[in-house]
């Protein structure tokens, strides 16, 4: 299944940020991790994914810097700082309120009132 | 719209991108993530020719991609930065090498001794306590006091600071002609001055007279112009 991409717009922040606070990566990677993972539902347009880290970077909460990784060639790395995973955190917590008012809107009355 | 080569599409993208010093950093980044693109699809079973376009293809839209980075990329903030980094550069070269050795100087000067402390006090005829300020240009000297020993020499003392800190003028150090109510004037002399932000100095002139009534000092050097008269102790007023 495809999501359409303005779905997704609204928590590619999340996204990123979370597979960053795993290790650092560049910018291939990160699309290849989030198709791995998501079974390519995410289909994001590759090079939309620039804009995001940059802007990112400019927020700093993620810095930027080159390195040759395993494969020997160089490549922009981006790495989380302090004030990215705080924005991690931010963002999950955001993202948790949403789903679960997402969740309740389409499960219906009984799944609203069993929560009062 | 469709690109043969990928370099191409870069060129699409680089094109909405107005801060040109960020232009080739963009460049790279974008180029690697195609170039990994094309390898993927090679292992895949692709030609080159069908990798390169599947590989544009994935990126999306040119005009979005560099739209949207431009707006990352704001000319006046890019510029700003280049600019205020350039200041900082300039600003710290300038505490090195100019504002550095004046507060050096200053220290030392803190505790420079007076140049009236070299004149043995059991020599001084008399001594004037003045405060006679003049300026050229930035340069403000202010003279202190007149010493008179017992040699039968005169002692300006004065000091001089500069309004501006990181101006070292007035070089040429010419306090200006030295005369006596007599009608002497008075060319050579010896003397010294030095030190930090406030230097001291001190001008001392052979041979004056004793009973002179005022000495005078005129300064007119290129246009610079200051007068002025200090009336001394004749007579046997100290002794």
């Amino acid at each position: 299944m495809k999501i359409d991409k303005g779905l997704i717009g609204g928590s590619t922040n999340l996204l990123v940020l979370t597979l960053l606070s795993e290790k650092d990566m560049y910018g291939y990677e990160i699309i290849k991790e989030l198709e791995d993972r998501s079974d390519n539902t995410f289909e994001l347009k590759e090079g939309t994914l620039y804009p995001i880290l940059h802007r990112l970077e400019n927020d700093g909460f993620v810095k930027s810097y080159r390195a040759k990784g395993s494969t020997g060639k160089e490549r922009k790395y981006y790495q989380i700082t302090t004030k990215g995973e705080k924005q991690l955190i931010e963002e999950r917590r955001q993202w948790q309120v949403f789903s679960t008012s997402v969740n309740k809107v389409i499960g219906g009355e009984k799944h609203g009132i069993s929560k009062i | 719209m469709e690109f043969q080569k990928y370099s191409d599409f870069l060129d699409a993208v680089l094109s909405y991108i107005k801060f040109p010093l960020d232009r080739e950093e963009i460049r790279l980044e974008l180029s690697d993530h195609i170039v990994d693109r094309i390898q993927y699809y090679i292992e895949q079973g692709l030609s080159f020719k069908e990798a390169e376009a599947k590989a544009i293809m994935d990126m999306g839209d040119p005009k979005d991609i560099g739209s949207q980075l431009n707006k990352e990329h704001n000319p006046i903030i890019g510029w700003l930065w280049v600019i205020s980094k350039a200041l900082v550069s300039i600003f710290i070269l300038i505490n090195i090498f100019i504002v550095g050795p004046r507060l050096l100087y200053l220290t030392f000067s803190i505790f420079a001794p007076s140049p009236i402390k070299d004149i043995p006090k059991e020599d001084i005829v008399y001594r004037i306590d003045i405060d006679e300020r003049v300026q050229i240009d930035d340069r403000v000297i202010n003279f202190t006091d007149i010493v008179y020993d017992k040699n039968g020499t005169i002692h300006i003392i004065y000091n001089y600071y500069d309004k501006k800190i990181w101006r070292m003028g007035w070089s040429h150090g010419y306090l200006g002609t030295i005369k006596d109510d007599k009608g002497n004037e008075y060319f050579s002399g010896s003397g010294y001055r030095g030190g930090g932000i406030v230097a001291k100095g001190r001008k001392s002139i052979r041979d004056f007279p004793r009973d002179a009534k005022a000495l005078t000092i005129e300064h007119d050097f290129y246009n610079r112009y200051y007068r002025i008269e200090i009336p001394l102790e004749s007579g046997d007023a100290n002794e």
